[in-house]
């Protein structure tokens, strides 16, 4: 055991135990603990294998940057993978499992791949590629069950998750000192503030590095609680910052594996939309890059310090601590204090007088132009590590259960970069820093590279303040505090890449752990011509994986420029794009999954259609009555009855998801003439007429019918599917073709429920139900209409017919909806009316030849339809100049026909290919296609399939006898060409 | 014909509304919904008369107007809603056409299109906020916003500090009564 829990110290609560597993072990740990920690505080420092070499990884950040410690949480369905270790916070009852190890962490059998690592490089499949493109099939299978991280959860995950929206005057992203200061400021200032943070606890490590920040942080965090324009957001990351400053985010609500009593979200979606953005993100520690720095044992020196300081547990007790900066030593000391036997190693030959008085009263043994070079250790961690000057020789071994190294800082750019703001190259830093900004966000603290903790909080405080009095808040929020924690940043950072390497040391220097890439792969893939840094990442995968590189970026993109003999600056650095971190997929669906994928539009006569029996289907969002089942019969038996029954008697239909839009102004007449090919000006009030409305292009856009109210008033219908697309057309016309039209359009579907009554005896009962009204022929002819009431209820007789059969639509206003349905189908029991759904109405139409949405696929000119007849020669409308060119009228085109089955009982697929025979090669590959079935369904008339299709020269091929092939189907039926009007061809059904 | 109208009692939206802590929903009974749209360049025209209305009150863009259990939601360019609990279409009606010369707007019954459901409660804008990206800080009573929740385009209106009405076409009404069914479950 190599670590353990300290005395006293930390955040942690020593009253709250908590038990918890990893890899099937019992172990116990405290509330206010992480994964890591716990583990750590346990002794436990093997967590993970790599993704390619399977090397042994332990814990080695504390926070969101953590490349190593990724385990799968949970079981059943709230599994999660890929959690970092330093990010879950512990909870009773914690199941935790390492990840890409068999049959066990400590003994991997894939660590054989380490053996082999000399001959897999970077990119070594990009190579095995170069030799065979077929070879690669071979061992892809392998490497990608060899490489990888945790596998998915295959169980569909029913956790609840939730969206967000919300908008502040200020969002301050980082709950540290700078940005809790910032927020206090504006909040002062009179703003309205939002604070959030990747943490369980806002305050950063200010509330464990000192007392003097810690209580000020409990002082200012109490009072942003009180003021009530203040959000406070813990476990909250902002991983995306996108246009007009919407700053994405995710609070997690539940733990990771956890659990949850019902409606309790597991995370929640957050936009916030600020007028401000400040990024107090803080920054990443680099880690040195030498020989075996992945060996478990060996992390970062913040890391080291921030589990001391943090959660009370002491990484190790004899540690080699490397730094080329001042901050090295201030982890060192934590160290020391918390009881650590310290060896710090400066690579620096000199520094200040001030930093070496800070050891003063410490057991830190310091070093001068010191590194380390190597670390010796395995599954069970560190056990030395070899140190000793930049030049590599002279070196020792000394004994040691941990290795912590400081590279320097690099500060969290990342949101800033999401806006496309330039990155920075700070020369005295030996960081990017951000540089020109495109939004309005401003970075403070660590994140603006400002180090010194009275400065970073002064420049918190002070943009807090500019923010609110860019915003008009001008109310005082005093001066910043003072901590009195004095600037040690006296001794510039030494640029330290990567560390000699020892002679007889094997092993490699990573440089990206979580994607196994080292030093010596950055220098190959340069060598092999790979110079640009965004090169540089597709190849090695540096910067890839779960982490993006936190790491690891800035080391890779300097030792590329270095390799190149460049400065750093001119090679520049990767584009960092959203998101921040791994984000739970659950989060982003929100709400919407499974029935609450879409809304559900419902007529008002759905429940009736309920009570009946009906199956319902979507269309669009619409839910519509399919079928309506009756004495236990399957669908076709239904679908069949009711069709027959609109031909032999009398059913009812609800149609009130037809499109509806109304009309008005004085220039509706002329709008309704441009807008559809076929005249309207001679449509007569009182009268509905059947119209086709065309694309620019001249092809068919939808059809519908017009019904003129009055002078000035129109009464479109259009079909269900394209409602909205036609107001839309309608809509663009008069705002942007013809703004000087006085004309006012507006969607009146949900204004008006309908219902088709439809077969022989529909006459009869609605005379029946509207004694007071002439429905003959006389009173009410074909395409006529008129306003009456039903029991006492206003409603819209058209008569206009999409079966073929005499037939009416009813339209009522849409309360009125359920009673007139019920009165008609009360008066309906006397000619046996009943209600027939989508399925028959299909079924109906195909075989009268009517168009619909199989047929109007934004392929077919009127002429395709057989409706070339209607188009008008004499005035101007949308699509004619479209619809004259040359491909659009030639007579071969194909033309609208129906199909039917030459074997008279065979089922005719929709989508099949027309062709003749012979046409047919291997696989029911159709070699010369003349055409499609458009739509295809069950004929009562004919007691067979019957099809709508389209075949070249259409008209002129019926009676020849074609191939319906489907190869999908396999399927090469033999079909009869006959006329699209398979019944009543003279319309004495409908007009009679 | 013309009496008060809610679909809850109908039948065509669930009669259970949902409510938690801090959140009630009701739905209020439209007896008369007219839409009334000028043509272009005639807003300002069309506004001067409504206003005769509502006490000589101009209609403002975003904002409503209330008097004699009337009033006037605007609900887009150069277009309103007159809308009333009581009055029925036909009334309404009869006050509004006088006022609409048909060479500058026109009017439309909308009464059936439309429900409307009443927000109560503290958590009323926790809720809403969750499918919709309006800044409810600064939505005063007597402001309207045309916005989405859900996907739904509706119409909301603060009425007072305690009530927000939200209009929604009839065919959502309870797809949207659902979702916020599902978004208040985590405050029961």
């Amino acid at each position: 055991m190599t670590s353990f829990r300290l005395d006293q110290g930390g955040l942690i609560d020593r009253n709250a135990p908590l038990n918890f597993h990893f890899d099937g072990k019992a172990y116990s740990g405290f509330q206010g603990d992480t994964l890591a920690s716990a583990l750590l505080a346990n002794g436990v420092q093997l967590m993970g294998r790599s993704f390619k070499y399977h090397r042994p990884r332990g814990v080695y950040g504390s926070g969101s940057e953590e490349p190593n410690a990724l385990m799968t949480v949970g079981k059943g369905q709230e599994q999660e993978s890929n959690l970092r270790a330093t990010m879950i916070d512990l909870y009773e009852g914690l199941e935790a499992k390492s990840q890409n190890a068999w049959p066990s962490l400590k003994t991997d059998v894939m660590a054989v791949n380490s053996l082999m690592s000399a001959f897999l490089p970077a990119g070594f499949y990009y190579k095995i590629f170069l030799g065979s493109a077929n070879f690669w099939l071979l061992p892809e299978y392998f490497i990608r069950r060899a490489a990888g991280l945790g596998r998915p959860n295959e169980l569909a995950n029913e956790d609840d998750f939730q969206h967000h929206f919300t908008h502040c005057d200020v969002l301050v992203v980082g709950a540290g000192l700078s940005g809790v200061a910032a927020a206090l400021s504006a909040a002062r200032s009179g703003a309205s503030v939002t604070l959030v943070d990747e943490h369980d606890k806002l305050g950063g490590q200010g509330l464990w590095r000192e007392s003097s920040q810690r209580e000020w942080l409990h002082e200012a965090l109490a009072e942003l609680a009180d003021y009530p324009k203040v959000r406070l957001m813990s476990r909250t990351t902002a991983w995306g910052h996108y246009d007009d400053n919407m700053v994405a985010c995710v609070q997690i609500e539940g733990d990771p594996g956890a659990p949850l009593p019902p409606h309790q979200p597991r995370a929640r979606a957050w936009h916030i939309r600020a007028k401000r953005v400040i990024y107090a993100t803080g920054a990443i520690e680099r880690p040195l890059v030498f020989a075996n720095n992945d060996r478990p044992g060996v992390m970062l020196a913040h890391a080291g310090a921030a589990f001391a300081g943090k959660f009370g547990v002491l990484v190790g007790k004899s540690l080699v601590v490397a730094t080329n900066n001042d901050d090295g030593y201030h982890s060192a000391r934590i160290l020391a204090d918390a009881g650590a036997s310290v060896q710090l190693l400066d690579a620096r030959v000199e520094v200040s007088e001030a930093l070496q008085d800070s050891l003063k009263g410490s057991n830190i043994e310091l070093s001068l132009g010191q590194t380390v070079l190597s670390a010796k250790g395995g599954t069970g961690g560190v056990t030395a590590a070899e140190i000793g000057g930049l030049d590599g020789r002279s070196s020792r071994m000394v004994n040691c259960d941990g290795v912590l190294s400081s590279g320097g800082w690099s500060p969290s750019i990342h949101l800033h970069s999401h806006t496309g703001g330039k990155a920075e190259w700070r020369e005295d830093l030996q960081a990017f820093v951000p540089g020109k900004r495109l939004q309005e966000g401003v970075a403070v603290g660590a994140a603006a590279g400002i180090f010194s903790t009275q400065e970073a909080l002064n420049s918190g405080w002070q943009q807090g303040i500019c923010a609110a009095q860019d915003l008009g808040h001008s109310i005082s929020a005093g001066q910043a505090p003072t901590l009195g924690s004095p600037s040690l940043d006296t001794t510039p950072i030494l640029p330290l890449w990567s560390n000699p390497k020892p002679k007889k040391v094997k092993g490699k220097a990573f440089v990206d752990f979580q994607n196994d890439a080292g030093a010596s792969d950055v220098v190959m893939a340069n060598q092999e011509g790979y110079r640009s840094v965004e090169h540089l990442k597709r190849y090695t995968t540096l910067g890839m994986g779960t982490d993006q590189g936190k790491t690891a970026n800035i080391n890779g993109h300097a030792l590329l420029a270095q390799a190149q003999g460049r400065a750093i600056a001119e090679v520049g650095t990767t584009t960092f794009r959203p998101p921040f971190t791994p984000l739970t997929l659950g989060a982003f669906g929100g709400p919407h999954v499974g029935e609450a994928f879409a809304p559900v539009r419902r007529t008002p006569m759905h429940a009736l259609h309920e009570a009946s029996g009906a199956s319902f289907v979507e269309a669009g969002m619409w839910k519509r009555a399919e079928w309506y089942s009756r004495d236990g019969e399957d669908m076709w038996a239904s679908i069949k009855r009711e069709a027959l029954h609109v031909r032999r008697a009398v059913a009812m239909c609800d149609v009130s998801t037809l499109g509806k839009i109304d009309v008005q102004g004085p220039d509706a007449q002329e709008f309704i003439q441009r807008l559809y090919c076929n005249g309207m000006k001679t449509l007569a009030i009182g009268k509905v007429r059947y119209g086709l409305m065309l694309r620019d292009d001249g092809f068919v856009f939808d059809d519908g019918t017009v019904a003129r109210l009055d002078e000035n008033h129109y009464y479109m219908t259009t079909t269900t599917a394209n409602a909205a697309a036609v107001l839309a057309h309608m809509e663009y016309h008069l705002d942007v073709v013809w703004p000087e039209l006085k004309v006012r359009v507006a969607s009146i579907t949900d204004q008006w429920a309908g219902m088709a009554v439809a077969g022989p005896r529909s006459r009869d009962l609605l005379q029946a139900a509207l004694p007071h009204v002439d429905m003959s022929n006389h009173g009410l002819p074909f395409m006529g209409f008129l306003d009456t009431e039903l029991a006492g209820l206003p409603i819209r007789v058209l008569r206009i017919s999409f079966s073929g059969e005499l037939a009416y639509e009813v339209h009522t206003p849409a309360r009125f909806g359920p009673q007139v349905w019920q009165a008609l189908s009360e008066t309906g029991k006397d000619f046996d009316l009943m209600p027939y759904g989508t399925e028959a109405l299909g079924a109906l139409r195909i075989e009268k030849g009517h168009v619909a949405g199989g047929e109007l696929d934004g392929r077919t000119t009127p002429a395709d339809m057989g409706l070339g007849k209607m188009v008008a020669k004499k005035k101007d409308f949308i699509g004619r100049l479209g619809l004259l060119r040359e491909g659009l009228s030639r007579e071969d085109r194909p033309r609208l026909v129906g199909v039917i089955p030459a074997d008279g009982r065979s089922r005719i697929i929709a989508g099949s290919q027309l062709t003749e025979e012979g046409q047919v090669g291997g696989f029911g590959k159709v070699t010369k296609s003349l055409g499609w079935i458009s739509s295809a369904h069950f004929s009562v008339e004919h007691d067979c399939f019957v099809a709508l299709g389209f075949v070249e020269s259409g008209a002129l091929r019926q009676g020849q006898t074609l191939f319906a092939a489907s190869p999908l189907d396999d399927q090469h039926l033999p079909v009869n060409i006959v006329s699209p009007h398979m019944i009543d061809p003279q319309g004495e059904r409908q007009n009679g | 014909m013309d009496k008060p109208f809610r679909l809850t009692d109908a039948g065509l939206l669930s009669k259970l509304l949902p409510s938690c802590p801090g959140f009630e929903l009701h739905e209020r009974p439209i007896a008369a919904l007219w839409q009334v749209a000028a043509f272009k360049g005639c807003g300002s025209a069309l506004a001067g008369k409504l206003a005769g209305l509502f006490d000589g009150q101009t209609p403002q863009v975003g904002k409503t107007l209330a008097a004699d259990d009337m009033a006037l939601i605007w609900s887009g360019p150069d277009q309103w809603w007159l809308t009333s609990e009581t009055q029925s279409q036909a009334v309404l009606g009869e006050r509004l056409a006088p006022l609409v010369s048909p060479d500058e707007a026109v009017m439309l019954d909308l009464s059936h299109a439309r429900c409307c459901l009443r927000l109560t409660g503290e958590r009323r804008f926790d809720i809403l906020n969750k499918s919709c990206s309006l800044d409810f800080l600064s939505f005063q009573p007597g402001d309207v916003a045309m916005t989405l929740v859900e996907q739904l385009a509706v119409t909301l209106l603060a009425v007072d500090q305690d009530t927000t009405y939200l209009y929604v076409t009839s065919s959502f009404a309870q797809a949207l009564v659902d979702y916020l069914d599902h978004g208040a479950a985590e405050y029961h």
